[in-house]
């Protein structure tokens, strides 16, 4: 197979659907040495500044046709594919789509990952650009895209919830290809309660409930004997003044400390050293955080709401909606060893559960069912 | 004092002349709903006779002979090619033909300079509010004439409480300057019963230009899942509006979503077709993202029809507690929304009752009525003594009057006086 594999995600600071682009590009090239993967570093109208950054696989099987094109030149030739007048690098039979992007790719078969459907369901929670953009290329992939491939069951069940007459069309195929952790899944699960501070990861933007978390270590540290305090790892995202704010008087009380985005290398110490993650998102496609804590040991506390559950199985301890109840949580898993470490133990397995290989495996057999 | 007063009852017994500027208007119903609300206004300014106002219609050559079908015997039409042959109406020309104010229904000031007060319509603050629905360019080109207009109005006419609002808000202009006429030229569209064998599907309606505003997309998803939910029973949609390249991309994603054969695109319509429409339509959709006023809903309301908009923008000023609002970027809850009504005989008929009520709320005559009173309150402030003073500046070619400065003091003869002397008017560039 001939396949080209957008990667322009990966060139800049990478969020989830970043990393996802990027593994997921390793393992397919890796897992299908006698297929052909061309990284397409410009896509659509995801054209990157600089490409350096991007993913990068020296490999006898992979090619990276963009990377060396300016923006004008990238521009260029999508809008000669567009009209019909140009031929993608690589002529690919599958062209697969990570970055909300659907564009026109002739005569190859377009596949387009489903992260999730939050621009939807829950709007108030984006910005009305990142909306619009989400938007456009999810409906341009409903018209243009013969493959789906979604981050979780969850995604895809809110995609069908949206798009319910889509499943009766003919030659459409889908598979669920779950996200992984970064990281190597860590031996052994811990022996001892560690003695860090809570851990919070994603950007502030109003979809992670920070509010949520912050009154709910309000509540907690009224009670608890070890009043541990929670480090927030995650960029500046947007609508979140009153909340930096917040996190600014909060940490002036030594309750938090905020560190802004951090690197893969600092997130995987962070991890192994936390005490535990705590996720109360309202909205998420996967839950990346909760599977790489997981696969470091690191206990979860999470809710029940969209993929959440997917991603924690049995190893997460899950709270119902209220900060009331996340504190409960907070406390019920400091106060009770034997919980902590059962949890850090069913952890490992759940995280052994995402695999990038076995994700990978799943994509491929899509491909393959589009070319039968 | 008595001797303004005098002059003002003189002014107004005789007429008002009133230039405005039509050449923004576009053929067919590429300006939307904008353009039969202004040609509604000046058709009833042309009834008044207390004062009696007499146009000097600015036209461009596409929608010329439009305009010239509305003009009566005591108005002039003059057709001009903007903006090369703009320069053709110096303020001499405006001040030749004795104009007492410019009205520039399209919001843009195209004549600064014309000596004369300036009445400008604002409908929204689309490239600030919502920048998304235009170009960048367009973007930029609203940046500069609304630059030019803040600066050069006398007034503002705003088209409801919302608008004045933002325009306050993004610009900080006086709230004294600003006055609110509501598009209320709902009683135009005059609906006949329809035999009962020309009875078809029974639909939703949503006359609105291919805007990326006017929200289609989350339409067409909300329709497809209520259309799903419905099955066989499902309403069909009916849309009107311009034909342009998203119409095509629109019908693309219907056909895509499977509900292409539910669907209707009519194109932009005749007032006739409208009112046919309008006269089989079941309920009003109106999911817009963003609006200024709303003139299909309150159409929809005082023609019996249950109205389901969005709660952005003007809308809740519109139609009050007359519809079902809901949040229009949310799939869920227009389809929610539409199976509701759709389903409930009696939430209509709710709807449909206290819409009735609604649309009584709102005058055309009174509306235009405060845009005369804003006309005449502006047009004697010209003394005609002083006009002809301020002429001759111009026709020496010395100094340009600076209308701002002129307006501000309403043109008592003293101020102007008074500014000559202080020489707040300025020499030309």
């Amino acid at each position: 197979m001939r396949i080209a594999f957008d990667v322009a995600q990966t060139c800049g600071p990478k969020a989830a659907c970043g990393w996802a682009a990027d593994l997921l590009a390793k393992a397919l090239a890796e897992s299908a040495p006698d297929d052909e993967f061309y990284l397409y570093h410009h896509f659509g109208t995801w054209l990157n500044p600089d490409t350096s950054g991007g993913t990068r696989l020296q490999r006898p099987n992979t090619k990276e046709p963009f990377r060396h094109m300016t923006i004008g030149e990238a521009r260029e030739l999508w809008a000669a594919v567009a009209s019909g007048n140009g031929e993608l690098p690589g002529s690919p039979e599958i062209v697969h789509a990570n970055c909300y992007q659907a564009p026109k790719v002739g005569s190859a078969k377009l596949v387009y990952t489903v992260y999730d459907m939050s621009f939807w369901t829950h709007p108030e929670y984006t910005t009305e650009v990142n909306r619009l953009v989400c938007q456009q290329g999810t409906l341009d992939a409903v018209s243009r895209a013969v493959g789906f491939v979604f981050i979780s069951q969850s995604t895809r069940s809110e995609f069908e919830r949206i798009f319910p007459k889509l499943r009766a069309r003919q030659n459409l195929v889908s598979t669920v290809a779950p996200l992984a952790s970064r990281f190597a899944v860590v031996a052994h699960p811990r022996g001892e309660i560690s003695s860090r501070a809570w851990l919070a990861v994603g950007s502030l933007e109003p979809r992670k409930n920070y509010g949520t978390l912050l009154d709910a270590l309000e509540q907690y540290s009224h009670r608890s004997k070890h009043r541990r305090p929670l480090v927030i790892a995650g960029g500046s995202g947007w609508k979140s003044e009153l909340l930096r704010q917040r996190i600014q008087e909060m940490g002036q009380r030594g309750l938090v400390r905020y560190l802004g985005y951090v690197s893969g290398e600092t997130l995987n110490r962070l991890y192994r050293e936390a005490f535990a993650l705590v996720f109360p998102s309202h909205h998420e496609g996967f839950g990346l955080p909760i599977v790489e804590a997981l696969s470091q040991g690191c206990p979860v506390i999470t809710g029940r709401n969209t993929s959440l559950e997917e991603a924690g199985g049995s190893a997460a301890l899950y709270y119902d909606a209220t900060s009331e109840d996340l504190a409960r949580s907070m406390l019920e898993l400091e106060n009770h060893p034997d919980l902590y470490l059962q949890k850090s133990s069913l952890a490992l397995t759940q995280a052994r559960k995402f695999d990038w290989k076995i994700t990978a495996k799943n994509v491929l057999g899509l491909y393959r069912q589009l070319l039968s | 004092m008595f001797k303004r007063a005098n002059m003002i009852r003189r002014l107004r017994s005789k007429r008002i002349k009133v230039a405005v500027d039509l050449t923004p208007m576009l053929p067919g119903g590429v300006n939307g709903g904008v353009k039969p609300a202004i040609l509604e206004f000046i058709r009833a300014l042309q009834q008044f006779s207390e004062p009696h106002f007499r146009f000097y219609f600015i036209t461009a050559a596409s929608t010329h002979h439009e305009v010239e079908a509305i003009a009566t015997e005591h108005d002039a039409v003059i057709c001009i090619e903007w903006p090369d042959s703009g320069v053709n109406l110096t303020p001499n020309g405006f001040q030749k033909n004795s104009i007492d104010v410019l009205y520039a229904p399209f919001g843009m000031i195209r004549f600064p300079d014309c000596g004369i007060p300036a009445v400008t319509m604002i409908v929204d603050l689309l490239h600030r509010d919502y920048p998304f629905s235009i170009t960048e360019e367009e973007r930029q080109t609203r940046e500069e004439y609304f630059a030019g207009m803040v600066q050069h109005a006398s007034r503002f006419q705003v088209i409801s409480e919302f608008t004045g609002s933002r325009l306050i808000h993004h610009y900080g202009v006086p709230a004294g300057k600003i006055f609110r006429t509501y598009l209320a030229i709902h009683d135009r569209i005059k609906v006949r019963d329809i035999p009962s064998q020309c009875r078809r599907n029974p639909y939703f309606f949503y006359p609105a230009n291919f805007w990326l505003h006017k929200n289609h997309e989350i339409l067409l998803i909300a329709f497809q899942i209520y259309q799903h939910q419905a099955g066989s029973a499902a309403w069909d949609l009916i849309l009107t509006g311009s034909d342009d390249k998203r119409r095509c991309t629109l019908q693309e994603l219907a056909m895509a979503l499977g509900i292409s054969d539910h669907v209707v695109f009519k194109g932009h319509v005749s007032d006739e077709e409208l009112a046919q429409l309008y006269s089989g339509a079941d309920v009003l959709v109106f999911p817009s993202l963003h609006e200024g006023f709303g003139i299909p809903p309150l159409e929809a309301m005082n023609l019996g029809i249950p109205v389901l908009a969005s709660h952005e923008g003007s809308l809740h000023e519109i139609v009050g507690e007359a519809a079902l609002l809901v949040d229009p970027k949310k799939p869920f809850e227009l389809a929610d929304a539409m199976t509701k009504l759709a389903s409930s005989e009696q939430l209509r008929a709710e709807l449909r009752c206290r819409g009735v009520q609604r649309a009584k709320d709102f005058s055309f005559p009174a509306e235009v009525t405060s845009l005369a009173q804003m006309l005449v309150k502006l047009a004697p402030t010209w003394d005609r003594r002083l006009r002809r003073r301020v002429s001759q500046l111009w026709s020496n070619g010395r100094t340009r009057a600076r209308i701002k400065i002129v307006n501000a003091c309403r043109f008592c003869r003293n101020c102007l006086g008074k500014a000559l002397r202080r020489g707040n008017i300025s020499p030309e560039r």
